[in-house]
């Protein structure tokens, strides 16, 4: 499944393989949703994954295969069109389901009886029958909607070139300061090419903090603050990032772009191939300073 | 043989280490009675920069034992880093997998865990519902409907407690993905449910915000309602004969001329009442919130102006914790929202608290007066207590006591 699905303009992915093979191209994006396993703890979370803008971004231009699903969008259109047939395919399925649980379960009940039965224990007949009226129900709610029967037809709607290009159009469109939303991404794509893991940096107090490898198994190295076109950088902020940094036992990286980017310039340039035009930025230089507290103590 | 003896070895470190783990383990699986021992944002500390070992969690799914995991300072050549990074991935997608959500109930039963959804004017309600989470999430009203707020149904869904179904014989339930995208349906609502969820997984009691209908406590424990300023007393008819009743002539009433502009407008409110885990919570009539939470995304918000803050303040109303220790009750203030920063998913918790220093009154205490005054009670010099008191005094402060007299003079 190469499915990344949006809603509101968020990245969220509640497929687990589509989680595993993101790991694999480096956008590891953060566990948000309660863990089946142990709902009531915060260390570890499960699903739905929730991507960095600039995560996304990333993907969707350098990784053609994946594509953009507005889930907000789509399931609308699906309720809509869901036909009796649709629905009773889906009463199929849930019944299916259903019975093969029962099976297995009916399965386990005898083998317990009959190895009760063999170790010497009377039981009578009647109690060797499973009964399925009475068994209680498990009832499933399944991370993603992919068993739904059209929902394949819905996805290839979306996996077209135009309605990609017009998806991350309107991605791009719904960001706040377009032209420092860039900024960030060719920052971030510069760090990723570098082959650092990047996550979100609100724990140290930059934009992003970025790990030398997968953060499961390595700490992170910077913390990375982005410095936009025609900003001053205040020298006390430099004291206070060099010495937190430090402190923690991290660099402090200032990054920003040689070249200016145009926002006015955008809109004609972006529409017709967002995704080449995001291309040919990236091709611009990505200039980044690190500093360290140096005490001389 | 070797490997017989190696393998017994790492059973008994591996038991070890589940007797370590065992507090931790306990508290993951007493689901409701769980008591957060610590804030969320100390929790935060706690695991910025730990490692996340998945094979901790795993451990409770099957009774595999759970293996101890380090992180390393940067990934190095060979097959021993990549190994262990297969088998930390391979734990934690194990562990993602490895229940599914949902609920078991008997045949017949499950309406009573079935949320009725109306996706028009975004409401939710269960019709004889019955559950433990009843006693702190929900509305009954008297037809037996139990209705919730969006995130409180997201939340029970996402744990696996209860389910949404599509269509009318509820043959269909939606999946985590539908709901999500069904349910929150306004910009920022994901950042709400974040800091909610994080809440409730805490153990912490979440409604959304209402000023309550409880009174605003009146804190303005000097109340005096003529706005005055030092200038207006007449100081020199007084004669003082020590610090306090210097300093409290002294005072301003800067709290009582904040009170009188109005409570000024911002885009900002709080979104939720949060009370600390407790046995009989009446949700009906809750006593006043522990905390009070605004959710702020950082890319769509600076740091809250003078307005915001005066605003956030102004719609407060949480318990007060009053201290033995002046300055701690300084420090907590009368009025404070805690303020959760979001930052896709990554959540910071700050407290705001209004300083007052004028409702707390004189902070100023003469010690050295009491302990005068508690020797000659001791001595009980009834007769000539007064007078040698008041001698006592006026000769330490000869250089600041100020007369009338004098100045006249």
């Amino acid at each position: 499944m190469n499915k990344l699905p949006i809603s509101r303009n968020e990245g969220l992915i509640f497929d687990i393989e589509t989680i595993k093979s993101l790991r694999q191209l480096g956008i590891v994006g953060y566990l948000s949703g309660t863990l089946p396993l142990s709902t009531q703890q915060n260390n570890f979370l499960g699903v739905p994954l929730r991507l960095l803008f600039e995560e996304l971004l990333y993907v969707t231009v350098h990784h053609p295969e994946y594509f953009i699903v507005p889930d907000d969008v789509m399931f609308q259109g699906l309720y809509a069109s869901l036909t009796d047939d649709d629905l009773h395919r889906i009463r199929q399925f849930a019944e299916k389901e259903h019975n093969q649980r029962l099976e297995t379960k009916r399965k386990e009940f005898e083998a317990k009886m009959s190895q009760l039965r063999t170790n010497g224990k009377k039981i009578p007949d009647s109690a060797m029958i499973y009964n399925t009226e009475k068994e209680p129900v498990f009832h499933e709610i399944k991370n993603t909607s992919n068993h739904i029967p059209n929902i394949e037809t819905w996805n290839d709607h979306f996996d077209q070139p135009e309605v990609q290009t017009k998806l991350l159009l309107q991605l791009l469109q719904s960001r706040p300061n377009l032209s420092h939303s860039l900024t960030d991404y060719l920052i971030f794509s510069h760090l990723r090419s570098n082959g650092y893991f990047i996550t979100a940096g609100l724990r140290f107090g930059g934009k992003f903090v970025a790990y030398p490898g997968d953060p499961l198994r390595y700490h992170s190295h910077l913390i990375i603050k982005p410095v936009y076109n025609g900003e001053k950088i205040e020298l006390k902020k430099l004291v206070n990032g060099g010495r937190l940094a430090t402190a923690v036992k991290k660099v402090y990286v200032i990054a920003g772009l040689t070249n200016k980017i145009d926002v006015d310039g955008f809109g004609s340039q972006l529409q017709p191939n967002p995704k080449e035009f995001i291309k040919s930025l990236e091709a611009g230089p990505v200039k980044t300073f690190s500093f360290e507290w140096a005490g001389f103590g | 043989m070797l490997d017989g003896r190696n393998q017994r070895c790492a059973i008994l470190l591996d038991e070890e280490d589940r007797e370590m783990r065992k507090p931790y383990l306990d508290s993951c699986l007493h689901s409701d009675a769980s008591q957060p021992t610590t804030m969320p944002e100390s929790d935060y500390d706690a695991s910025d920069d730990e490692i996340q070992d998945w094979s901790v969690v795993l451990s409770l799914a099957d009774q595999k034992v759970p293996k101890r995991g380090e992180k390393d300072y940067e990934p190095l050549e060979g097959d021993y880093d990549s190994r262990n990074l297969l088998e930390a991935q391979g734990a934690m997608f194990q562990a993602l997998e490895a229940k599914k959500r949902g609920f078991t109930c008997n045949p017949g039963q499950e309406l009573r865990y079935t949320i009725r959804f109306n996706r028009r004017n975004q409401s939710f309600y269960i019709l004889n519902a019955q559950g433990k989470f009843l006693d702190s999430m929900g509305k009954t009203d008297g037809n037996q409907k139990t209705w919730f707020t969006k995130f409180e149904a997201l939340y029970l869904i996402e744990r696996g407690t209860c389910r949404i179904t599509y269509g009318e014989d509820n043959s269909y339930t939606l999946s985590l993905e539908e709901c999500y995208t069904v349910m929150l349906t306004e910009d920022g609502d994901i950042d709400k449910y974040n800091v909610y969820s994080h809440l409730k997984r805490n153990g912490y009691i979440v409604l959304e915000y209402t000023l309550l209908s409880t009174e605003k406590e009146t804190r303005n424990f000097y109340k005096d309602t003529n706005i005055h300023s030092v200038y207006d007393k007449p100081l020199f008819r007084y004669t003082f004969t020590n610090y306090s009743t210097i300093f409290y002539n002294l005072q301003l009433d800067i709290y009582n001329r904040d009170n009188v502009s109005s409570a000024p407008i911002s885009q900002l409110h709080i979104c939720f009442n949060v009370w600390k885990p407790q046995v009989n919570f009446q949700k009906k009539i809750p006593p006043l919130p522990d905390f009070q939470v605004s959710v702020i995304n950082i890319e769509n918000y600076n740091f809250p102006t003078l307005n915001d803050i005066s605003h956030l303040l102004s719609q407060a109303n949480t318990t007060l914790t009053t201290s033995r220790n002046p300055v701690s009750n300084l420090k907590f203030g009368n009025e404070n929202v805690i303020i959760a920063t979001v930052d896709h998913g990554l959540f910071n918790f700050i407290k705001l608290s209004r300083t007052d220093f004028h409702s707390h009154g004189l902070i100023w205490d003469d010690k050295w007066l009491k302990r005068k005054h508690r020797r000659a009670k001791n001595l009980q010099f009834s007769n000539v207590y007064w007078k040698s008191w008041v001698n006592s005094i006026r000769d330490s402060l000869r250089l600041l006591t100020l007369r009338w007299d004098s100045v006249e003079a």
